[in-house]
């Protein structure tokens, strides 16, 4: 801890910034002034923002100029005023209360045997933390069941899994990993934004890991095997899309080459070490050097041996694999990649092992062991508990034990409080991730996006497709970069697509509606092309009914929806020949004679041949019907979780919610609103919002 | 990530306390070449050619036969308001207001290696290069950033004209419209369509007016009612503050600025040449309302507006009628409003055009359009290749000098800049510094500063002010 120490006037002595003057600010001030969107655009979260309103913050405190504050509740009192009066007269002098200075620490590089201290704990974290900690009491059974199913399966539990919650904890969180389906489905999200996994592509030949990734996490894979698959992906099925990195064609500068990528992305993820400066020159804010980066680099390129560019300029030096702790050794032998996977995971990596538990922890606690999580080289919290978590991790590297492990804590079970200091005290509060707010949602409501391939269509969770313009103002990231930390504050064009979106309130619409047994079935097509691609085109002989027949062709993932041509070719109904134009994404009705009928012809795509470039895809259907646009093709699967149907709506949701039964006072109001509405104001319920 | 505190040294506390609180947020004592306090970009997304339009070559008007390599402009050039300079037929109106501001025609755009439109169009507008290290902000978002909000209800960055669903390029123009580390404050309100724009700062049609009212009534009310003690948790209070700022916003007069129907029928129709026409409307209003970074996009989709990889010339003639109206009378509106000084506008494009030249003169590269030798059929007569060495731009106001024209290129093909060349760092100086924005301005992520211009090397080029 870095104290800034500087003299009050009259008794105080010194004050500390941390200790003084944060815990004035944090009770009293930060509730509006903090944030994005500050109140009178003041921030006292920063010094920066501090300073912007130096000159007027003794005034408004002491009540004798502008509006005083705080504007409710008690004034401060003298002794507050004074500690406030001489950090502004000391300029503003400030400690970042969530860094700690990393002086004289130096972070082991091997793993290191911490044996448990006497406790009455019997959770091995629980004793290393029971010295540091007051303990408080547990949170209640309702409080533990949604945050460990928001944390294993990223939704909130139903009221039928409240009321069955014995309060055996432990059990709970066996019976919830146990569903490997449901668990992958929540972590997934944490993955791939880890090994930067999205659906997408810049024209450079990225590859998706994901069925790799499905099939590891559904097993849970040991995370030693799996960072030997990603460092030494072999065979077809391998997640060889990790190294291959973003690439974009054309020339790219020196530092952000796909080798380079491999050595920055493999350093950050797996041993907590941000090498981006360093890939182009020694690094000014670790003790990286350029020559480290281009060793590692080294590992993943096609040639053993380097040019070394300092800022994109060849230097004329050549730089040979070096795993970036050369200490674990032994040296790079002529299979590079293998020898990388065996680097890394070495027993002798105790990096390794450290900088996973510390993301596990981060993810479960809301803050890190170390802070950043990125920076493993700065001090922990406790290097005791960091380093046997990571001791007892590399014992199987068994994810979900170390999971169960951290949740069956007492630590873990404290009630989460935001932490204003950098004293841990248990879990912060922690905002919803975009995937865990619209899954939530869809679980309730049974209104869930859908994902199709060319024959077939289900209900799905949210990563399973691309983001939204919700999910993305939400902090569901383009994974671009690396992530391990999501962007959790609150914006206000974020706030617009929950006020305001039209992604929202179609699913609270539909929701509401499939809620209550209000919304329509979907009619189901009469004729489905499944996937048509390219070109080509697919006929069809088929019985109809009159009096109506509706026709569309919907787009699946043109590169260029705009140029794809479609037609519906020799329509002939009872032999007669009918017109219907074939228009991409418009429902076209055509009205015929009451009756049954046999309806010939085909969908056509591109007549004119010109697809070579922007591979066209469609999916036509024909409907007796005007169609439900949110679900055109057949559904075939279950939904992700089973739509139940609320007992009593109102209790339901906000037990669904917020976790908790409604009082009177919010029954009685809550009973008054049309249920899409009421839908609304749980989900953008702080206590929705964050898991305490 | 802080903004570097040599930057508010320097520009003092006062203007920053200015800038929070009172109705001027300029950042007074800045280091400034202009004066504009908010910035409209008008982009020309796909490539415009600039021989076709602010740079005309010998023109040569289309035969069956024709030599393609004689083809340097396909239109006749035209007199300006500026003496003895000249523009490209089609863009009279324009022509008409060239007095204004300075035709820069020595922009040379960032040399790639390979032609992707949405690869230079991600370098143009966030000064650096992907794929990056970190997430890269929009050049708006580093406007939001460091200027912020001049009215609290108008958002500070918005971007109109492009949809960002586009089939296969998606997520290329996606990566671009974005704060990205500077985080979703700073990030572009989005719209899509301006004829939308009242519809996206009004209640949805899902909900209603009345609806949206009583819901945030039985909102407050329930979480008034709450038995969960809230706690002073500052995450909360932002995130409930967030909302109230959505739903002021939603409310609030200012949202006027969106609603295009109060526009006087004659002006409304000047503009209404296309929705980007329409987009330069609603960017004025926005300007008048307190917008700080509006950019008017003509739309971004392969092959289409003026990525004209056939038929230029005839496509090329459409697009003008659909810029020439709207970005003139923007210029006048905003000088007959006073607002001109304040206001720099921007019209710019990720590279021009070329009939024979692909990329960089002198440098193979991947040909992507296929010439041939001898024009045989319309279709052939027009700009068809990407060409980096040498592009217009259209700078007005802020500072920016008037009835000038900066830099000069060859008048034989390959047409090079030949004069006071401007890269994309040193013309993001110059722009930045327009608006009172220190080229070297810089914020910290992963504790490295990450500049405003790559590096923070941009260079300010003085002879574009007055």
């Amino acid at each position: 801890m870095r104290w800034l120490l500087f003299f009050v006037a009259g008794s105080l002595g010194a004050v500390d910034f941390a200790t003084d003057v944060h815990p004035i600010l944090a009770s009293r001030c930060l509730g509006c002034h903090s944030g994005a969107t500050p109140q009178g655009g003041f921030s006292l979260a920063t010094r920066e923002g501090a300073l912007k309103g130096k000159s007027e913050i003794v005034a408004r405190i002491k009540g004798e100029a502008g509006l005083p504050m705080p504007p409710t509740g008690k004034s401060l009192d003298e002794k507050q005023i004074a500690i406030l009066e001489a950090w502004v007269t000391a300029d503003l002098p400030w400690t970042d209360v969530e860094k700690k200075a990393p002086s004289g620490w130096q972070a082991p590089l091997e793993p290191r045997v911490v044996a448990l201290p006497a406790s009455d704990e019997t959770n091995p974290i629980d004793k290393l933390l029971d010295k540091q900690m007051s303990w408080r009491p547990p949170v209640s059974d309702a409080v533990f069941a949604r945050r460990a199913y928001l944390d294993l399966w990223g939704i909130t539990p139903t009221p039928e899994q409240f009321r069955s919650f014995d309060g055996n904890r432990a059990k709970l969180v066996d019976t919830l990993l146990a569903d490997r389906k449901m668990v992958t489905g929540h972590w997934i999200s944490f993955w791939n934004d880890l090994l930067r996994d999205d659906l997408r592509a810049y024209h450079g030949g990225e590859k998706s890991i994901r069925p790799w990734l499905i099939k590891s996490l559904n097993a849970n894979m040991p995370y030693d095997q799996m960072v030997r698959e990603l460092v030494n992906p072999v065979g077809p099925d391998s997640p060889e899309g990790f190294l291959l990195g973003i690439n974009w064609r054309g020339d790219v500068n020196a530092s952000q080459r796909p080798m380079i990528q491999a050595a920055q992305n493999t350093a950050q993820v797996f041993l907590g070490v941000n090498l981006k400066c360093a890939s182009c020159h020694d690094s000014f804010i670790n003790q990286y050097k350029l020559k480290e980066a281009y060793g590692m680099a080294a590992l993943f390129s096609e040639e053993r041996e380097l040019d070394l560019y300092r800022c994109d300029v060849n230097t004329g030096d050549k730089v040979g694999p070096q795993f970036l702790f050369p200490a674990v050794g032994p040296a790079v032998g002529e299979n590079r990649r293998a020898d990388a996977a065996a680097l890394f995971t070495s027993p002798k990596n105790g990096r390794l092992a450290r900088t996973f538990v510390n993301r596990i922890w981060a993810k479960l606690f809301g803050r890190g062991i170390v802070e950043p999580v990125d920076d493993m080289d700065a001090q922990p919290f406790n290097a005791d508990l960091l380093d046997w978590l990571a001791v007892d991790f590399a014992r199987d590297y068994d994810i979900h034990r170390l999971t169960k492990l951290i949740m069956t804590s007492r630590a873990w079970q404290q009630t989460a409080e935001a932490n204003l200091t950098t004293k841990f005290r248990g879990p912060v509060p922690r905002r919803l991730t975009a995937e865990q707010v619209v899954d939530t949602l869809s679980a309730i409501t049974g209104e869930w996006r859908v994902v199709q391939t060319d024959t077939s269509a289900r209900f799905a969770r949210e990563w399973e497709l691309r983001s939204t313009a919700l999910t993305r103002a939400l902090g569901r990231p383009m994974r671009d970069q690396v992530i391990t930390t999501r962007n959790t504050e609150s914006s206000t064009l974020q706030a617009l697509e929950l006020v305001n979106g039209v992604t929202i309130h179609q699913q609270l619409r539909r929701g509401a509606q499939r809620l209550v047994g209000m919304l329509p079935s979907p009619p189901q097509s009469l004729w489905d092309s499944s996937g048509l691609r390219r070109e080509g085109k697919r006929p069809f002989d088929i019985t109809v009914k009159g009096p109506e027949l509706h026709f569309l062709v919907d787009d699946i993932g043109s590169f260029d929806p705009d140029r794809t041509v479609v037609r519906w070719l020799d329509l002939q109904l009872d032999g007669k020949p009918v017109e219907v134009e074939g228009r991409l994404g418009t429902v076209v009705k055509l009205t015929i004679p009451p009756g049954e009928h046999k309806l010939t012809g085909a969908l056509e795509m591109d007549p004119a041949g010109k697809q070579s470039d922007i591979n066209s895809a469609v999916r036509g259907y024909i409907f007796p019907s005007a169609p439900d646009r949110n679900l055109l093709a057949r559904i075939t699967d279950e939904p992700p979780v089973p739509l139940r149907k609320p007992a009593k709506l109102v209790d339901d949701l906000f037990l669904q919610t917020l976790g908790r039964a409604p009082a009177p006072v919010e029954r009685q109001l809550a009973q008054k609103a049309e249920v899409e509405d009421l839908l609304w104001i749980l989900i953008n319920h702080p206590e929705f919002q964050y898991v305490d | 990530m802080s903004i570097d505190r040599r930057f508010f040294l320097r520009h003092g506390v006062a203007a920053t306390l200015a800038a929070l609180h009172g109705n001027s947020p300029r950042l007074l004592s800045a280091p400034r070449s202009g004066k504009a306090d908010s910035m409209i970009l008008l982009w020309m997304a796909g490539g415009m050619a600039q021989t076709e339009t602010f740079d005309p070559k010998r023109h040569t008007p289309y035969e069956s036969g024709l030599p393609s390599d004689r083809v340097l402009s396909t239109f006749k050039p035209i007199p300006t308001a500026i003496d003895a300079v000249q523009i490209s037929e089609g863009l009279e109106k324009i022509a008409g207001v060239l007095d204004r501001g300075t035709l820069i025609r020595s922009h040379r755009v960032g040399d790639l290696g390979f032609i992707l439109h949405s690869r230079h169009q991600f370098h143009w507008h966030t000064g650096y290069a992907p794929p990056q290290s970190v997430a890269c902000p929009h050049f708006g978002a580093f406007v939001a950033r460091t200027l912020g909000k001049k009215n609290p209800d108008i958002p500070a960055f918005l971007s109109i004209g492009q949809n960002l669903e586009i089939g296969g390029e998606s997520d290329a123009v996606k990566a671009f419209h974005t704060a990205g580390f500077l985080g979703a404050e700073y990030g572009p309100f989005h719209i899509a369509d301006p004829r939308d724009a009242v519809a996206v700062t009004r209640p949805n049609e899902l909900i209603g007016q009345s609806r949206f009212a009583s819901r945030r009534e039985l909102h407050r009310k329930l979480l008034e009612s709450s038995p969960i003690h809230q706690g002073s948790d500052a995450q909360k209070e932002s995130f409930l503050n967030s909302l109230d700022n959505a739903h002021r916003l939603l409310t609030s007069p200012a949202a006027k600025a969106f609603d295009l129907s109060l526009e006087p029928e004659k002006i409304y129709s000047t503009y209404n040449t296309s929705r980007f026409g329409l987009g330069c409307l609603l960017a004025r209003r926005l300007v008048e309302a307190g917008a700080r970074f509006i950019e008017v996009t003509t739309e971004y989709i392969p092959f289409r507006y003026w990525d004209t990889h056939e038929n230029g010339h005839t496509r090329v003639r459409g697009m003008k009628q659909t810029i020439d109206a709207p970005i003139a009378q923007l210029i006048r509106d905003l000088e007959q409003r006073g607002l001109l000084d304040t206001t720099l506008v921007v019209v710019a494009t990720e590279f021009g055009r070329d009939m024979m030249t692909e990329g960089k003169p002198g440098l193979e590269v991947k040909n992507q359009v296929t010439v041939p030798e001898v024009m045989t059929d319309l279709k052939h007569y027009g700009m068809h290749r990407h060409f980096t060495d040498a592009v217009s731009v259209l700078a007005f106001g802020g500072g920016i000098k008037k009835g000038s024209v900066y830099g000069e290129t060859a008048p034989e093909r390959p047409c090079k800049t030949i004069k006071d060349p401007i890269g994309i760092e040193d013309l993001h100086a110059s722009l930045y510094s327009a608006l009172g924005i220190a080229p070297d301005t810089k914020y910290e992520i992963e504790q490295r500063p990450f500049y405003v211009t790559k590096d923070g090397k941009g260079k300010v080029h003085n002879r574009l002010f007055a």
